[in-house]
C-alpha cells in the first residue's frame, strides 16, 4: 500500500515545513526587533542572518527524516503499534503478518495522521515574534533605544542640514518640505591627485580651487533654493523638481547657509556652516648628511655627498640644486650660478622625495680658495602659481692656506705687516727641522743653529714690539759672533740675510752712530700712524684685548727665545706654537674694524650768525585727525541689547535684527581666519537675526561668546557730568576764603 | 490738659466745636418742639433729643478709659532668631511669642504690653514705626555665613575697571567666588582658603556700555554654582575732552602725551614755542584755530589746559586773572607740568606747598616694580589739596578746588619713561587718572542717589533726588507719577518713595528731561541675603537703640467702643420720629 507511506512522507514533509516557519517567524521577530533598534537595514539584517544561521543549526529541520519521522510515530501513537516502519517497506519484503499488522496501522494511522500536527512550538514562536516586534516599536516610539543607535546613524543625523521655518509658527507644520537628502562632491584640483569625495557633513574643509558642489534633495514643493556666501547668493538648479544643484570653486575661508521657498511661499533657512579653504603647503626641504660648512684642503679628495629629503602635501612637480661658486676676495670676488639636477630621478607627484647628490667640486672648476654656496629648490604641483620652497645654504670651501700667514692688515689702510723677517710659522719649521737633525750635528752646530734661532725669534719679537710701541733703542741687540755665524750658515740663508740686511747695518753702527739710527727711526714709515710714546704701554694702536694678546705674544716669544738660546729647541718650540696661535688671533681681530664715520654739519653763514632774524621762520601748523573707534561697535551694542532681552516673550524688532546682523558681519569679518573658532556663535547670531523666538539662556549663550570675543578697551580719560548744587559752591568758596 | 482720673477724650482738640455745635443742634430741637411746650410730652422729648445729641457727641469725641495692663511682654521671633535666647527667657517668665511676618500689623499685639524684645535679625525698617512708644530690646544674633560686605562702583565707564570688593564670612575652604560677565565668562576668582573672614577684591574691565549684570558666582570644588550674586552696573561712554597744551619748548614729556590722548580721540590744541614769537601748532581731532593770547573766550572752548610751569610763570598778571576766573567760574581744569624751579614758588603763584623729601626716585607699581623718576618734593596736604590716586592707590599728584574748576600738579618727573618701557597700561591709568580729576564737568540737570540699597519688588524703595529744575515731576516707567517731598533746608532736594512692580532694571525719569533718567535694579529674594540681614539688624539696632524708653506705666488708653453710642443715637433718633407718628 502506497497510501500508507505517502501519509509518512506528508507528515514528515509537514513537520519540516513547520519547523521552517518556526524559524521564519523568529527571524521575523528578530529582524524587526533589531530594526527598530538600530533603524539600519544593513545591521539588522546582518545580525537577523547570524540568528538565522545559529537556528537553523539548532532547529535543523532537515534532519527530520522519514526514520525520525518513524520513531516519532512509534513513540507518539499507539495506533501505530510500534510498526509504523513496515509502512515504508516494500510488500514483498514482508512477511504475511506483517502485511497484515501493516495495514492495519496504515488503516488507523491514515485518519490519525491527517488530524495530528507533528510536533511544533510554531505558537510560541509566533508569540515571541509578536512580542519582539511589539517590543521594538516600542522601544523605537519612546526612543529606548537613543543610546544603542549606531554611530553612523548619528553623525548622519548630526551633519543633516538644518532647515527651520522663519516664521516660527510653521515649525510644527507636518506639511512643509524636508530635506530628504543632501551630498557634498569635492572635486580636488586635478594637481592634487585625489579623487572626487563625497561627505555629508556642511562643514567643509577643502584645498583652495577645489570644486566644491552641493546636491540637496527635497520631499515636498520648494522654490528658489539659493546657497548664501559671505554676501553672494548662488541659486541653485533644479533637476526633476527634487534635486537641487550647484557648485563653485573654493577661493576663501568663509560661511554659507541655504534658503528657499515653500509653495506658499514661506521662507525657511538652514543653520550656518564653515566653508574652509585649506592652502597648499609649500614643499618641506632638508639637506642631511653633511654639515653647513664643509672644509677642503688642497690635497683632499673634495666631494660633497648629500641627501635631500623633500615632503609635499600634494605632490613634488621638480627640485634642483643652485649652486654659486665665488671665487677672488673682497672687490675682485666673482660668482658663477649653476642649476645642478640631482643623481636619483625625481618622480614627479611623489609626496616624499629622498634624493641624493654627489658635487665634485673639481668639475666645478673650482681652485684654492673658491667658495660654494649651493640649496635645494623644490616646486610643487600647484595651479595657477607654483609653490617654491628652498633649504638652508650650505657651503663648501676649498681652503687656501697661503691667506692664513700673518698680516695686520685693514685698520689704518696702510699694510703694517713688514714682510722682510722670517715669520713665526718659518721658525717653528726651521726648530723642527733642527730638532731632526740634532742626533746628525755637531754640538757647536747645533748649538750656534739654535741660537741663530734664537736671534731671530728676538727679531721677531722686537719687530712685534715695534706694533706696541716698544722703545726701538734696545732692537736687536747687535752679537758679532752670532751675525758671524750666521753669515756661514746656508740653511737659513735667504731669511738670515733678509734679516741681516735689515738689522745688521744699523747694528753694526748702532754703537758708534747713535744719532742716524735715531734718524731711521724717525724716518720709520709707520712712525706717523704709530703713537709712538715713551711709555709701551701707551699705545694705542690696538684696542685692549689685541694689546694684551699681543704682550702675551712677545712674553711667550720671550721663552721661545730663552730656550733657543739655552740650546733646547724641544722645549722652545710649544712656546713657538702658542706664540703662532696668538699672532693669528691678532691677525684675525685685527681685520674686523668699522671706520667710525662723524656727523659734518653744513657750514654756517658766518654773516647771519647771531643776527636774531627770524622774519623767515613761520609759525609751523599741524593738523591730524585720528578716528578713536571702539572695534566691534556692533557687537558690544549687541551685548547690551541682549542683556536687555529679559524673557522669552521679547520682540526682536527690525532694528534690533539689523544690529544682530551687523554684529554678525563683524565677527564673520574676524571668523574668517578660524572658522571653526566662532562658527557656533556665528551660527546662533544668525538664527536672531532670521528667526524670532528664542529662549533666555539662548541670549545668554550668545552674549557669553560674543563677550569673549570682545577685546580690551582701555582707560580713557573722560569728563563727566556733575550737578552744581548752590550749596557746594558756597562751601567750596568759604572753604577757599580760609584757606 | 483736663483730664480727671479716670476718662479721658481722645478728640479733646476739637471740644469747642464739637460741642458748640451740639449746642446749635439742641437749640434747634428744643426750637422745633417748642410749640408742644404746654404738653407734657414736650420734656420727655428734650430728654431724649437731649441724650441723642450728647450720643453723638460722644461719638465725635471719643471717649476713652485708663486701663491697669496686665500682659508683660511679647517677644517678636524674627528670620535668624536664637533658640537658645529665647529658651531661657522663657523659663524666667510668661511670654507672649510673636512670629513676625514682613508688611503685618503687630500695632495692637504691642499696645497691650510694656515691654517687647525682638530676637533674629530684626524687623524690616518700614516695620519699625510700630515699635514707637514701647520699651524694646534687640537681641542682634551672631553673624552668619556668606557675603556680609560688598563694594563695587556701580556706575562707570567703558573701559574703566569695576572692582569687586568685599568681605565673606565663614566660607567653605576650597570654594571658588567667581566674577563673572552678564554672559557668565570667568573674568576673576579667588578660592577660599579657610580663614573665617575671607576678604576679596575681583577686578575686570568693563568691555561694554549700557546696563549690565554682572556676577558673583560661589562654586564649590567640583565647579556648581552654590549662590549667585547679581551686581548691576551702568556703564556709560564718556564725551571725549578738549584739550590745549602750551609749552615754552617742545618736549617729550608733552609729545608722547599728545600722542596719546590724540590718539584717543580727544580734542588737541598744542601750542610749543619754538623761538620768540614763533610757535608750533598742533591740531588733533579738531580745526586749525591758532591760539596765540590766552582770553575767556578761547579757554571757554576747553575742558582742560596743560601748561608747563615756565610758561605758567611767565604769563602776566592780566591773564593769569583770565585764567583763574575761567577756573573759578567755567569749571576749567589746569594741570601745570612742573619743573624743578615750580617747587621753589610760594604758595600763591603755585597754588600748592611743597617739601623737600630727597627721593628722586618712587615705584608706583607693586607688582611690576615699575620705578618712575620724580622730583625731591612731597606735596603738603591741607583741607583744600586733594590727592590724586592712580588705580585708587597710588598717590600721583595733587588737585585743587577753585571755585568750580581744579588746579592740579604732579611730582611726577618723564611718565612717556613707561611708554619706552612698554608699560602702556601704566601711563594710560595715570593720565586718565589725572585727567579725569581735573577735567571740567559740566553741569547737569539732576543726580539721582539711591537711599535704599537692594530694592526687591513691592517693597519702598527710597531715593534721593538733586535737581535745579523748579519743580521736577518724576514718574516711574509705567509712567505713574511719584510724589516728591522737598527738603526743607536744601531746595533743590528732594525724597522719593517708589514701590518697584517687576526685578530687574527700572527707570525713572524727570519729565521734560530724557537725559536725566535713572535706572535702578531690583533684586529677587534670593540676593543679598547675608546683606540683607545685616542692614536690616544695623537699622534695628540703630531704631531700638536711638528711641528714649519712655517709662511705661504699664497704663494704656483704652477708647470706649462707639458702638454703644451709635445705638443710644438710633434709639433716641427713632423715638424722636416714631412717637408722633403713634
Amino acid at each position: 500500500m502506497v497510501a500508507g507511506k505517502e501519509q509518512l512522507i506528508k507528515f514528515q514533509k509537514r513537520w519540516q515545513v513547520l519547523l521552517y516557519s518556526e524559524i521564519l517567524l523568529y527571524t521575523f521577530g528578530v529582524f524587526f526587533f533589531t530594526y527598530f533598534m538600530a533603524l539600519n537595514i544593513a545591521i539588522s539584517l546582518l545580525i537577523t542572518f547570524l540568528f538565522v544561521v545559529f537556528l537553523m543549526f539548532f532547529k535543523s529541520p532537515w534532519s527530520r527524516d522519514i526514520n525520525k519521522t518513524v520513531n516519532y510515530i512509534d513513540a507518539n501513537f499507539k495506533e501505530a503499534s510500534f510498526s509504523s516502519g513496515l509502512l515504508l517497506v516494500s510488500e514483498d519484503q514482508l512477511s504475511s503478518l506483517s502485511k497484515l499488522q501493516k495495514h492495519r496501522i496504515s488503516q488507523q494511522l491514515q485518519s490519525k495522521l491527517k488530524n495530528t500536527l507533528p510536533p511544533n512550538n510554531i505558537k510560541t514562536a509566533f508569540l515571541v515574534m509578536v512580542l519582539l516586534i511589539g517590543l521594538g516599536f516600542i522601544g523605537y516610539k519612546f526612543e529606548l533605544f537613543e543610546g544603542v543607535k549606531f554611530s553612523e546613524e548619528k553623525i548622519a543625523n548630526k551633519n543633516k542640514i538644518n532647515f527651520t521655518p522663519l516664521d516660527s509658527i510653521y515649525k510644527k507644520d507636518l506639511n512643509k518640505p524636508e530635506l530628504i537628502g543632501q551630498k557634498i562632491n569635492i572635486t580636488y584640483p586635478s594637481y592634487a591627485n585625489v579623487p572626487t569625495i563625497t561627505i555629508n557633513n556642511p562643514n567643509i574643509k577643502a584645498l583652495e580651487n577645489s570644486r566644491i558642489s552641493w546636491q540637496l534633495e527635497f520631499k515636498g514643493e520648494v522654490s528658489e533654493v539659493v546657497l548664501e556666501l559671505m554676501g553672494n547668493t548662488y541659486l541653485l538648479e533644479s533637476k526633476n523638481e527634487r534635486y537641487y544643484t550647484t557648485g563653485f570653486t573654493l577661493e576663501a575661508s568663509g560661511f554659507y547657509n541655504f534658503r528657499f521657498k515653500d509653495k506658499e511661499n514661506r521662507a525657511y533657512v538652514s543653520g550656518l556652516y564653515s566653508l574652509e579653504a585649506i592652502e597648499d603647503e609649500a614643499p618641506l626641504v632638508e639637506i642631511i648628511g653633511i654639515p653647513q660648512y664643509t672644509y677642503f684642503d688642497f690635497g683632499d679628495d673634495k666631494q660633497i655627498n648629500f641627501q635631500t629629503s623633500i615632503k609635499d602635501d600634494y605632490g613634488i612637480a621638480d627640485a634642483y640644486i643652485i649652486a654659486t661658486v665665488s671665487k677672488g676676495s673682497g672687490e675682485s670676488v666673482k660668482f658663477r650660478e649653476e642649476k645642478i639636477g640631482f643623481d636619483t630621478k625625481i618622480t614627479k607627484g611623489a609626496k616624499n622625495l629622498q634624493l641624493s647628490k654627489k658635487i665634485v667640486l673639481d668639475d666645478l672648476k673650482m681652485e684654492v680658495g673658491d667658495e660654494l654656496y649651493f640649496y635645494v629648490e623644490a616646486l610643487d604641483k600647484k595651479q595657477p602659481k607654483v609653490n617654491i620652497a628652498r633649504s638652508e645654504t650650505y657651503f663648501a670651501v676649498i681652503k687656501d692656506t697661503t691667506t692664513t700667514q700673518f698680516s695686520v692688515e685693514g685698520t689704518l689702510g696702510v699694510d703694517q705687516m713688514p714682510d722682510y723677517f722670517r715669520s713665526q710659522r718659518q721658525l717653528i719649521i726651521d726648530t723642527e727641522k733642527l730638532i731632526k737633525d740634532k742626533p746628525k750635528l755637531k754640538v757647536e752646530d747645533f748649538k750656534s743653529k739654535s741660537n741663530e734661532l734664537g736671534f731671530d725669534q728676538k727679531a721677531l719679537r722686537l719687530k712685534y714690539g715695534r706694533f706696541m710701541g716698544d722703545e726701538s733703542e734696545m732692537v736687536i741687540a747687535p752679537d758679532e759672533n752670532v751675525l758671524e755665524e750666521s753669515k756661514d750658515d746656508t740653511e737659513t740663508h735667504d731669511n738670515e740675510n733678509m734679516l741681516a740686511g735689515y738689522t745688521h747695518d744699523h747694528d753694526g753702527s748702532n754703537e758708534e752712530h747713535l744719532v742716524p739710527e735715531k734718524e731711521e727711526e724717525k724716518n720709520d714709515p709707520l712712525h706717523e700712524y704709530l703713537h709712538n710714546h715713551d711709555d709701551p704701554e701707551e699705545s694705542t694702536l690696538f684696542e685692549e684685548s689685541l694689546k694684551t694678546k699681543l704682550r702675551k705674544a712677545l712674553d711667550i716669544m720671550w721663552d721661545a727665545e730663552l730656550h733657543l738660546r739655552l740650546y733646547e729647541p724641544e722645549k722652545s718650540v710649544p712656546y713657538q706654537y702658542k706664540a703662532l696661535k696668538l699672532i693669528q688671533e691678532i691677525k684675525n681681530s685685527a681685520r674686523i674694524y668699522v671706520h667710525r664715520i662723524g656727523f659734518d654739519p653744513p657750514p654756517i653763514k658766518e654773516d647771519r650768525r647771531l643776527t636774531g632774524d627770524i622774519k623767515k621762520i613761520k609759525d609751523f601748523q599741524k593738523n591730524e585727525s585720528t578716528t578713536f573707534e571702539q572695534s566691534f561697535p556692533f557687537i558690544r551694542k549687541a551685548i547690551e541689547k541682549l542683556e536687555s532681552f529679559s524673557d522669552e516673550n521679547t520682540v526682536i524688532t527690525i532694528s534690533d535684527q539689523e544690529l544682530f546682523n551687523a554684529a554678525g558681519n563683524e565677527l564673520a569679518a574676524r571668523a574668517i581666519a578660524e572658522p571653526g573658532k566662532y562658527l557656533t556663535t556665528l551660527q546662533k547670531l544668525k538664527w536672531i537675526t532670521e528667526n524670532t523666538e528664542h529662549t533666555i539662556e539662548e541670549y545668554r549663550a550668545l552674549q557669553k561668546s560674543l563677550l569673549a570675543v570682545l577685546p580690551k578697551v582701555g582707560k580713557n580719560p573722560s569728563s563727566e557730568g556733575i550737578f552744581q548744587e548752590k550749596i557746594n559752591s558756597l562751601f567750596l568758596k568759604e572753604l577757599n576764603a580760609y584757606e | 490738659m483736663p483730664m480727671n482720673n479716670e476718662y479721658t477724650f481722645l478728640n479733646l482738640n476739637y471740644l469747642d466745636l464739637i460741642l458748640g455745635s451740639a449746642l446749635v443742634l439742641l437749640a434747634c430741637f428744643i426750637w422745633k418742639e417748642w410749640k408742644d411746650r404746654k404738653r407734657k410730652r414736650f420734656l420727655i422729648r428734650i430728654l431724649i433729643s437731649f441724650i441723642t445729641i450728647l450720643s453723638l457727641v460722644f461719638i465725635a469725641l471719643k471717649p476713652a478709659y485708663k486701663k491697669e495692663i496686665t500682659a508683660g511682654e511679647v517677644v517678636i521671633l524674627t528670620k535668624g532668631y536664637q533658640t537658645d535666647i529665647l529658651d531661657s527667657l522663657k523659663k524666667k517668665k510668661k511670654l507672649m511669642i510673636l512670629d513676625y511676618e514682613s508688611n503685618s500689623n503687630i500695632k495692637h499685639n504691642l499696645d497691650s504690653v510694656t515691654s517687647a524684645i525682638v530676637l533674629g535679625y530684626g524687623v524690616e525698617p518700614y516695620d519699625l514705626w510700630q515699635f514707637t512708644g514701647i520699651p524694646t530690646t534687640f537681641f542682634a544674633p551672631k553673624k552668619t555665613n556668606g557675603i556680609s560686605k560688598l563694594n563695587y562702583q556701580k556706575t562707570a565707564s567703558l573701559g574703566s575697571k569695576i572692582t569687586v570688593k568685599g568681605e565673606y564670612e565663614r566660607p567653605k575652604k576650597g570654594n571658588h567666588l567667581v566674577l563673572a560677565d552678564p554672559g557668565g565668562n570667568v573674568l576673576d576668582s579667588i578660592v577660599f582658603n579657610g580663614d573665617s573672614i575671607q576678604k576679596f577684591d575681583l577686578k575686570s574691565e568693563l568691555k561694554v556700555t549700557g546696563n549690565l549684570v554682572y556676577k558673583l558666582i560661589e562654586k564649590d570644588d567640583a565647579g556648581y554654582i552654590q549662590t549667585k550674586e547679581e551686581l548691576p552696573v551702568t556703564i556709560s561712554k564718556k564725551r571725549p575732552l578738549r584739550i590745549l597744551m602750551l609749552n615754552t619748548f617742545p618736549t617729550f614729556e608733552t609729545k608722547y602725551l599728545k600722542n596719546f590722548l590724540a590718539d584717543r580721540g580727544h580734542e588737541l590744541i598744542t601750542r610749543s614755542q619754538l623761538t620768540k614769537n614763533r610757535y608750533k601748532f598742533e591740531y588733533y581731532n579738531t580745526d586749525r584755530s591758532p591760539i596765540y593770547g590766552l582770553t575767556e573766550n578761547v579757554l571757554a572752548n576747553f575742558d582742560v589746559l596743560i601748561i608747563d610751569a615756565d610758561y605758567y610763570m611767565s604769563l602776566s598778571l592780566s591773564i593769569k586773572k583770565i585764567l583763574k576766573s575761567a577756573i573759578e567760574f567755567q569749571g576749567l581744569g589746569i594741570f601745570i607740568q612742573p619743573n624743578e624751579s615750580y617747587f621753589s614758588l610760594t604758595e600763591a603763584q603755585s597754588f600748592f606747598k611743597f617739601q623737600r623729601d630727597n627721593s628722586n626716585e618712587i615705584i608706583i607699581d607693586d607688582n611690576s616694580k615699575t620705578i618712575l623718576q620724580k622730583y625731591p618734593f612731597e606735596f603738603e596736604s591741607s583741607i583744600s589739596v586733594m590727592p590724586i590716586y592712580m588705580n585708587f592707590h597710588v598717590k600721583i599728584g595733587v588737585s585743587k578746588y577753585i571755585g568750580l574748576g581744579k588746579v592740579a600738579t604732579t611730582n611726577f618727573m618723564n611718565t612717556y619713561q613707561l611708554v619706552l618701557e612698554g608699560k602702556q597700561d601704566i601711563y594710560t591709568s595715570f593720565w586718565t587718572d589725572v585727567l579725569d580729576e581735573v577735567s571740567k564737568k559740566l553741569p547737569i540737570n539732576a543726580t539721582w542717589e539711591a537711599i535704599s540699597e537692594f530694592p526687591k519688588v513691592d517693597v519702598p524703595f527710597d531715593f534721593n533726588l538733586r535737581t535745579s529744575i523748579q519743580k521736577p515731576e518724576v514718574s516711574n516707567q509705567n509712567e505713574s507719577q511719584i510724589a516728591l517731598l522737598q527738603d526743607k533746608y536744601v531746595p533743590s532736594k528732594w525724597k522719593g518713595i517708589e514701590y518697584p512692580k517687576n526685578k530687574g532694571w527700572n527707570e525713572l525719569k524727570i519729565e521734560n528731561d530724557s537725559m536725566a533718567n535713572f535706572f535702578y535694579y531690583v533684586f529677587d529674594s534670593t540676593q543679598r541675603i547675608t546683606l540683607n540681614d545685616q542692614l536690616k539688624m544695623n537699622t534695628n539696632l540703630r531704631y531700638f537703640e536711638s528711641q528714649e524708653s519712655k517709662n511705661q506705666k504699664g497704663i494704656s488708653i483704652k477708647a470706649i467702643s462707639p458702638i454703644w453710642f451709635y445705638v443710644i443715637f438710633i434709639l433716641g433718633i427713632g423715638y424722636l420720629w416714631l412717637e408722633p407718628k403713634l
